[in-house]
């Protein structure tokens, strides 16, 4: 079924008693309304104070060191909505500011983008993952999961349904991967997939290390950590922890980072040892975007939408109290990842079509590249999805 | 439609200045897809019913503090289908027996109609959280960044979701025979 059929066969399903449904819902209605008391403040008022709003939030952003750089830059036809980003981006992605490749999902498909700004389509695939030297790429797409080569040459391929989120272990011998409502493993050779446990939609992330320990989230929405050769559970954490939307282990292995949204539009931070135990948490305002781990210590680059604006904070992970405001700007921001050597971040603002590389150490550079996704979409208008950036890795 | 925004921005400067007319149609505009919405994601009749009017309610009570720049669906639409998933979720854990997931049927006369029961018996199939991108996706018409939003989640959950939830409804349509 296409989606126009599906569309119009959900438009079809007729819930019962519809109008005597809308009658008794309109007489509670009504009578709600009429006991309202007035509003004390007049709406008429809020327009200008909402003008202010906005220009004390990009007030805000031209106080952070990015924020002064690209003030002038950024600007919003507040009613449109339409974010120009900043202009003086590169037309195209010629070149990455540093070493290394970086992995995207376009909906055209999966493809690597070289330090000197080449890009190769992989395949027709949604998700991606690179093995931990940059030798492979595990790649999936409905009911498959594959290795690749960088060339996208393929390796060997595993038919399973509805593969999703699959994620290379740092050994290189594993794979984690979701297939359906299950957690499964398969060797880096394709060989030995065996299902783990029933799981929730959330990726799973393997702690770095020569032992295949990977954390994921139980079909109760748990938090458990798991020795997967031995099929040993090693510690699980649900309560503040509960239902992840996100996992992240350090590149030390001992921290894991559990993202959860909370209610009222908030969500929450909550850093783990390596043991299981609970060693900070914090709440934030707006809507959780993306979070990763640097390479090289325990900073956490968190993405975040606060209504019009979205807004990038690095916080140290073993106090998440001392957060600094690298970039902020407005409409959607979308993935963030840091450079090989954690001097760079990359930061996806869907809204503008850019890419943004800061230089994380001092935050006093940034390197924007315009209209991305027309160049994941050769040929075409870059119509669909906004390229998702599925990490940066290492030297060729 | 930018007809109907502009409308819609009317009827709710009238509802908060206290217009009950205006209220009404603000009503009679939303009340259908939320209701819709609400029935295709619990498949309950009864409990649609009750999500959408308490959504509304709801909306309705903070509607002095609503930004009348923006539209009213999706700021209603994120109330209802949040319910909805709480009050699916909430009954899969009672794990109700005896009550199927069709409380009713497509009536026959309907555009679709034709596709209707065999695709209403696949979305039950699927999980509360499966089916509510689907229902935003393809009911509502929003696109999955405007679903991350709407639902707190990061863009991929919601592309996973999206995709894992229409390869399962192929699959039991196809296994329907349809």
């Amino acid at each position: 079924m296409n989606e126009r059929r599906l569309r119009q066969a959900l438009l079809g399903i007729g819930p019962p008693d519809e109008i005597g449904a809308q009658r008794r819902a309109w007489r509670v209605v009504r009578t709600d309304f009429g006991k309202r008391e007035p509003s004390p403040w007049p709406i008429r008022h809020r327009r200008p104070v909402a003008a202010v709003a906005i220009a004390v939030a990009a007030l805000a952003a031209a106080l952070t060191p990015p924020g002064r750089a690209v003030i002038d830059e950024v600007r919003d036809a507040v009613g449109t909505q339409k974010v120009v980003g900043v202009p003086q981006a590169k037309p195209a992605l010629f070149s990455l500011p540093t070493q290394g490749r970086v992995l995207v999902s376009a909906s055209t498909g999966a493809w690597i983008v070289s330090a000197q700004g080449s890009r190769r389509k992989l395949g027709d695939y949604d998700e991606a993952t690179w093995s931990p030297r940059g030798l492979f790429v595990g790649v999936s797409r409905r009911h498959q999961l594959a290795a690749v080569t960088p060339k996208g040459e393929v390796r060997w391929t595993l038919s399973r349904p509805n593969v999703h989120d699959p994620r290379w272990s740092p050994s290189g011998f594993r794979i984690a991967y979701l297939s359906g409502s299950n957690l499964r493993v398969v060797a880096g050779d394709g060989t030995g997939d065996r299902r783990i446990d029933a799981a929730q939609d959330v990726a799973p992330a393997w702690r770095p290390g020569a032992k295949h320990v990977l954390a994921y989230a139980d079909r109760g929405g748990t938090v458990t950590v798991i020795e997967t050769d031995e099929n040993q559970t090693l510690w699980t954490a649900a309560g503040v922890a509960a239902r992840p939307t996100q996992l992240e282990w350090s590149a030390d292995a001992t921290r894991l980072l559990v993202v959860r949204g909370l209610a009222g539009g908030r969500f929450a931070l909550v850093v783990f040892d390596a043991g299981g135990r609970r060693i900070q948490t914090l709440d934030f305002a707006g809507s959780f975007v993306d979070a990763a781990f640097a390479p090289n210590n325990h900073r956490i680059a968190v993405v975040r939408r606060l209504g019009l604006r979205s807004e990038l904070l690095v916080a140290e992970a073993d106090t998440l109290r001392r957060q600094q405001a690298v970039f902020g700007g407005l409409g959607r921001f979308s993935d963030v990842a840091w450079s090989p050597g954690g001097r760079w971040l990359l930061l996806g603002w869907e809204s503008a079509d850019q890419w943004l590389f800061i230089r994380s150490a001092d935050v006093s550079k940034i390197k924007a590249n315009s209209s991305l996704a027309v160049q994941f979409d050769p040929g075409g208008t870059g119509a669909g999805e906004f390229p998702r950036i599925e990490g940066w890795c290492c030297p060729e | 439609m930018a007809g109907l925004r502009g409308d819609e921005r009317a009827w709710i400067r009238g509802a908060q200045a206290g217009s009950l007319s205006d209220l009404e149609t603000l009503f009679r505009e939303h009340w259908p897809r939320a209701y819709r919405a609400a029935y295709l994601v619990v498949h309950d009749g009864q409990a649609a019913e009750d999500i959408a009017q308490e959504s509304f309610l709801a909306a309705i009570r903070a509607l002095d503090r609503f930004d009348r720049r923006r539209p009213f669906g999706p700021w209603l639409h994120r109330i209802v289908v949040n319910r909805a998933i709480d009050w699916a979720r909430a009954r899969a854990l009672r794990a109700e027996v005896g009550d199927g997931p069709l409380a009713a049927v497509a009536e026959e006369d309907q555009p679709g109609a034709a596709f209707s029961p065999p695709l209403v018996a696949a979305l039950a199939e699927l999980s509360p959280e499966h089916r509510a991108v689907i229902v935003l996706r393809h009911l509502l018409e929003y696109t999955p960044g405007e679903i991350a939003e709407l639902l707190e989640l990061p863009r991929g959950t919601v592309n996973s979701r999206l995709r894992r939830g229409l390869d399962e409804l192929a699959e039991h349509l196809e296994r329907e025979g349809r």
